[in-house]
Parts: C-alpha cells; structure tokens; sequence
C-alpha cells in the first residue's frame, strides 16, 4: 500500500477512528494498531508478514533474556543470537545474489569458470528498516540503556507501526516504545499540523520527486552517449528528486504518526543547506547516521584515536552505510565517496560547529559552501542512481569532459519554478519541523483554508506520473 | 477529537464535492465505447459479422464497406479478455450473429491491457460497456488517468466542443488516414520493439484461457469464428521476434483444430497490401481497411458452406 494512493487515504483514517475510539483501552489501542501494521505489510506482500512477526518473535524474547540474565556470557549469547539471526536474515534476502556474483566475477577474472548458484531472491520490503529497529532495541537493553517492551504486542507495535515499517524513520526503543506503552491523549494542534505535515509530504513527493524523475530517468536510462551538461542537470534533479521522495515519505510518516499521538525522531533538517559534508550528514537521513553513530561509529572507538584509526572508522561506517542502502558496488562507492569528503571536516573541527545547525542567516560566504556542498552531493548521487557501475564511471568521465559547457538539451517547463518554491518554503521553515507548520499562522482559517485548497490543487494537478517511493527498494 | 472530525470533514466536503462534479462530467463526455456498447444494446439484430480486438481490428475493418451487416467493437489495446467480456455481456442478444471475427497478433497472447502503456483504457469497460471487473478503481473515471488529463478532457470537451468520437457510427476509428501516415521504417521499428515480449506464462495461459473461452462460445452459438493475423508492412514484421511469433501461430493452430467452427487466417505478410495501404507499419489506412474489409468478406461464404 503506498502512500500516495487512494487506498492509504481511505486506510489511515479508518484506523484513525477506530483508533481514537479504542482510547479507552490502551492494551486494545495497542492491539488494534498491531493489526493495523501487519494489514499494511502484508497489502505489499502477504508473504513476508511471517518473517517480520518472527523477526519480531526473536528480537523480543533475546531483549528480556538478556535483560534477565544474572551473568555477562548469557547476556552475550542472546545479544550474538539475536544479532545473528537480524543480519542473517537481512544479509540472506539482500546480499546473498549480490555477493554470490561479485564471487563468480572475481573467479572469472581470475580465469575460473564457477557456476554458483543465485537464487534470484526477493528482497522483502522494509527489511532494512525493521531489522534495525530491532538491533538498536537489543544493543539499548544489553547496555543497560532501556528495560524490555512490557509485553508482546508493545515490542510488535514498536517494529511493525505502519508508518515507519517500510522506509522508515529508524526509530529509537528510548523514543518511540514509552510512546507506546503509556495512554495517549488526542491533541487537536498536534493532529491538524500533522494534517499539514502530510499535505506537505505529498507536495514535495508529487510535484517535486515525481516531476525530476520524468528528466532523470530519460537521463540515467538513456543508452545513448549525453552531454556532460546533461549528466549534471540529471544528477541535481535527482539530488531533487530522492529528497522530495524521501523526506516527502517521512513527512507523511510523521505526518500520519502525529495524527495517532506519536512523534517520530525528525528524519531531515534541510539538508541542502548544509555548509559541509560533515553538517550534510547531520540533517540527511538522520534516522539511520545516528545508528550508525551510536551503534556501530562510537563502538569502533569514534572521534578518539589518530589520524588512521579515526580514518578507517569513519571508512567503515560510510561503507557499511552505503551498503545498506542497497547491494550494489555504485551504493559501496558512493559511501566511500562521502567518507573522503567528509573526514577533512571531522579533523579540521568544523564537523563540531553547533551553531551550523540553525544558521540565522547566510552570508556570501555560507552561500557559497552551501552550494558547493550541494554540488559534490549532487555529484556523488551519481554512482547512487546509474543502473551500474560502469554507466557511473561513463557518466562522471563525461561530465569530466568538455561537453560539460554545452547547452542542456532537457526542457524542464515549470519545474525549477517548483524546485525555487520548494527551497524557499523551506529555507523560511529552516527552524520548524516542515515548512508549513506555521506558514499560514496568522492568516484566519477561511483564507488558510484556500491557501490549503491551493496547494492541494497543485499537487494534483502538477504532480508527476506516480513512481514508487525510491526507499521502499531498501 | 469532534472538533478535529467536524473540520476535517467540512474541509474536505468541497473536495469530495469537485470530484465527485468531475467524475459526473467525465461520464456524460461522449466516447467511443458507450457508442459501441450503445449500437450493440439497441441494434442486435442488425449484426451478422462482429469485429473485435485490438487497434489493428479497430483501424483495419470498416463495417460501411462490407457486404453483410457488421459492427466493429474493437478498440486500441483490447485484448481478447475484453473481447470475452463484450461476448459474455452482449452475444446472447446477437441473434442474427453469423461470424466473428478477432484479431490474434503476435503480441496478443503475451500482453494484457493492465501491464502495458494503455493500462488508463481498463476503466472504460466496466463504467461504459457494464462488463465485470474486480478492481473497485476501473469503476471510476477519476480513480484513472492524472487530475490534469481528466481536467483537459472535460475542458477540452465542455469549453472548447472537441468531441472525442474517434470512430464512424458502425465502430471503425477514422483517425488513420493515408494523407498523414508515418514514416514506415521508424515506426516499424518502435513498433516491432514494442511488441517484442518476454513471456509471462500466468499472461499467456490468460489470453489462451479467453481465446478458448470466445472459441467455445461460437462453438456453442454456431458461429464461424475468424482468428486474424492482420496484415502489417515488411518494416514491421522484419523485426518481430520470430520465436514469440512461432509461439503464437503453433498455439492458434492448436486451438482451431480443436474447435472446427473457428479459422485462422494469416495475413501477417500477404503481398497484397503494399506501403500505400499502412498508415503506420502496423496499422492500415483507409484504402488498406477497404481491402482488408472486402477480403474478409469475400471468404465468408465459402466458410459458412463447411
């Protein structure tokens, strides 16, 4: 079930209702939105609603072994078996074929001809996401962080909340389950700003992401040999498009989420703006660099240690990310990519710069950085998005060459009108949760009402030919 | 929480209202299928040779030129489960029905109207002709198509007086001209790309299911059934794949030997029909339509003596 089709919008508010009218019963709201999960995950594919109960299953009773357990080897052995089996399942339905290929490639080049096997596995949507959740509710008991979920259903509601199963936020146990398992009360500003949040979240994924994609994937399909001027405008509509589809996901998700009572972490804080790579990276994606820095960057020994010890944390973590979102050489490379542009700013401090995150104003000179930070991540969504690696080194040989100054042949129309509107709604908002949040404040509601009226208007009448959610392929 | 309720539903009513004034407007927008399924509901008697199928059959059969007493209810993109469907709800008032006939291309078992580019057209069958369709979507002209194309249809219908009807009152699409046909080697190729299909077994099985189903049915009305290859030029068929067209022609085959009321005709590459009678590499123009329209007509006879 996706978000921007007529049977979420007739989903949400059947279980909006019949929600709030459970309120009376918190074990029976639980229960109800439980249901309500497995129902949307199993509109994607019935099949895998088993894997994720069992998943569930799993993560939940290994939490309360550990966190029962007198001595520090038990406690370790249901920490290595819930582990274990979380990436065992993530890495046998998305990595199995990957790296059964890279295999047989290398033998070949080697001069072996191995027929191994490739089982064309399906990957199940959402897996990366869930599992996640499940790891950092195992590493936040066995470090003491968290108690267990107090029951079964608790602990499911935690993993399988239809907003965020299929691509997120990457939610926290210390968050998102003391949430859950205390009485929420309907709160009308809460509801109707997450009413405007979703409305939102549909402009930036209709309008916005579905409109670039048109232009990117005439861009990135095409077989043919384009200019380097091409190329560039594809890869900054595409740094357009995968911010609109995802951030524009995540507003709906909160969106929808605040409509329940729930705040979900914020996923995206403007991260065009940003004035470095280090800064980028604490406003993209926020969900998932905060577990990779608390679960995986900080263990390693993070900030602490020289200049080669830092280096190959910082290597393997970006790596390791841009392997996560998807098993593919291009996404390894364009985590190695970000990894190189972003270690200068974790040595030369400028990582460190609080006073980056809400910037009052912008100088020249921040101009200036934002945009060139724009640029390189718009380059490295390059190797994101060509179909292979090889087309990502073809396109980035090309932009490398003089066709890079010949006169774009793609017609955009309206949409960098769009993409302007975009950017200053948002820059206005760049101290808010979204950008309408308190855009029509002091207008009276008949007139917010057209303006709500006007934007709906544009995103169905402007909005692109419906692609799917580019997260939900991770 | 009634205060939120109360809002949202004034807010919404005047949305609910503007969709529910399109769809009543995109209804009362004349279309080709309403006048198809309109003939077929008030004139039964009055067809002795009924054409179905794709828009080869659409373009390439004109019922004002034949002999006997026609109507053409093929449409772009039908495929052959349509074609049952129009058989299930319309043939038992066919009395006077004699011969039927239906195009089988070398795409038509591969491809259903949902998985390819035309898959907006699936709504007009159950809003226009009344067939059955599970999906509560294909029920609604709003639910299909963009909000902008659906606004461009009734703008351009109700402000501008473009009428829609593409086809003459007995069903032939009129749109294919020979004064503004296509470049034959381009769209040969673009057309042959197109209709080049990886099988998909469940698709297959489908379009089979429903050819037989059509192929039953005549059996049982004692109507002679017509399976066509349509005629198409050497800058199309040049390029199919000769695997998938095989296939195709091993399983019409198949099918009319068991069926001995049904015929199967392949026109395919008849010399007949030269550059001058294709508006494109697929699709006749009006003086290809004449002679294929005659052509069929001329067999008949000799197909009702058997």
């Amino acid at each position: 079930m996706l978000f921007n089709s007529i049977a979420y919008l007739l989903f949400l508010p059947f279980v909006f209702l019949v929600y709030w009218l459970l309120n009376k019963s918190l074990k029976s709201q639980n229960t109800f939105l439980w249901i309500a999960g497995c129902f949307f995950y199993g509109c994607w594919d019935w099949r895998f609603v088993g894997l994720l109960l069992l998943s569930t299953l799993i993560d939940f009773y290994s939490g309360r072994f550990i966190y029962e357990a007198k001595s520090a080897v038990i406690k370790k052995r249901w920490l290595v078996l819930s582990v274990s089996c979380n990436l065992g399942f993530l890495g046998f339905f998305k990595y199995f074929d990957f790296f059964i290929d890279s295999f047989s490639i290398l033998l070949h080049r080697f001069g072996i001809q191995a027929h191994l096997p490739s089982l064309r596995i399906i990957l199940p949507v959402g897996i990366s996401f869930y599992t996640f959740h499940g790891l950092s509710y195992i590493f936040d008991i066995y470090n003491g962080k968290i108690k267990p979920a107090s029951g079964w259903i608790n602990y499911s509601v935690f993993v399988s909340f239809f907003p965020l199963l299929v691509a997120g936020p990457v939610e926290r146990a210390a968050h998102l389950l003391p949430q859950i398992e205390n009485p929420r009360s309907f709160e009308y500003e809460k509801a109707v700003d997450g009413l405007r949040q979703i409305l939102w979240g549909f402009f930036k994924k209709m309008v916005i992401a579905d409109n670039c994609a048109m232009y990117v994937n005439q861009v990135f399909g095409n077989e043919e040999t384009l200019s380097g001027s091409n190329i560039v405008l594809g890869a900054i509509l595409f740094s357009f498009q995968i911010y609109g589809d995802f951030s524009g996901y995540s507003d709906i998700a909160a969106g929808s989420a605040r409509l329940l009572g729930f705040d979900l972490l914020k996923n995206f804080n403007f991260p065009y703006y940003s004035k470095n790579p280090g800064e980028f990276w604490r406003r993209w994606h926020i969900s998932l660099t905060s577990w990779f820095r608390d679960y995986l960057y900080i263990p390693l020994g993070g900030n602490r240690g020289n200049f080669f010890f830092v280096t190959r944390n910082v290597l393997i973590v970006f790596v390791l990310s841009g392997l996560w979102h998807g098993a593919a050489w291009g996404f390894v490379i364009w985590g190695l990519f970000h990894a190189i542009i972003t270690i200068p700013f974790i040595f030369g401090k400028k990582n460190q710069n609080k006073e980056s995150l809400s910037p009052e104003s912008a100088s020249p000179g921040d101009a200036l950085k934002m945009l060139m930070t724009f640029l390189l991540v718009s380059f490295s969504w390059i190797f994101f998005r060509s179909q292979s690696l090889a087309d990502a080194f073809r396109f980035v040989s090309v932009v490398f060459s003089s066709s890079v100054a010949a006169v774009p042949s793609l017609h955009t129309g309206l949409l960098f009108v769009w993409i302007i509107v975009l950017l200053l709604l948002e820059w206005r908002a760049r101290n808010n949760n979204h950008a309408l949040e308190d855009l029509f404040a002091t207008v009276k509601r008949p007139f917010r009402w057209i303006l709500y009226y006007l934007i709906l208007f544009s995103i169905l009448y402007f909005g692109g030919a419906p692609q799917t959610f580019i997260y939900f392929r991770f | 929480m009634r205060k939120f309720v109360t809002h949202t539903i004034v807010f919404l009513i005047p949305v609910i209202m503007i969709i529910a004034g399109t769809e009543w407007l995109l209804r009362r927008i004349p279309n080709d299928y309403r006048l198809k399924r309109n003939y077929l509901v008030g004139h039964p008697k009055d067809i002795d040779l009924l054409y179905l199928g794709n828009s080869h059959a659409y373009y390439g059969l004109n019922p004002e030129w034949s002999r006997y007493k026609s109507f053409n209810a093929a449409y772009v993109s039908q495929t052959p489960r349509e074609d049952l469907s129009i058989i299930r709800k319309f043939g038992d008032s066919l009395t006077n029905l004699r011969w039927l006939v239906v195009p089988v291309d070398c795409f038509t078992l591969y491809e259903t109207m949902e998985s390819g580019k035309e898959n907006w057209r699936a709504k007009f069958y159950p809003i226009y002709y009344g067939v059955e369709d599970p999906s509560l979507k294909n029920h609604f002209e709003v639910l299909n198509g963009s909000f902008r194309n659906n606004s461009e249809r009734w703008v351009s219908y109700y402000l501008r007086n473009i009428s829609p009807i593409s086809c003459n009152r007995l069903g032939w699409g009129t749109n294919h001209r020979s004064s503004d046909g296509k470049n034959l080697i381009e769209s040969g190729m673009e057309a042959a790309k197109r209709h080049t299909l990886k099988k998909n077994e469940t698709v297959f099985n489908q379009n089979l299911a429903a050819l037989e189903s059509i192929c039953m049915w005549a059996k049982n009305k004692n109507v002679v059934l017509l399976l066509v290859m349509f005629p198409a030029n050497k800058s199309y068929t040049s390029l199919l794949d000769s695997f998938q067209l095989n296939e195709t022609r091993n399983t019409v085959s198949t099918l009319i030997k068991k069926y001995n009321s049904a015929r199967f005709f392949d026109l395919l590459n008849d010399p007949r029909y030269g550059d001058e009678d294709f508006y494109d590499a697929d699709h006749l123009n009006e003086k290809g339509a004449l002679k294929l329209t005659q052509q069929i007509d001329s067999i008949l006879p000799e197909l009702t003596k058997r």
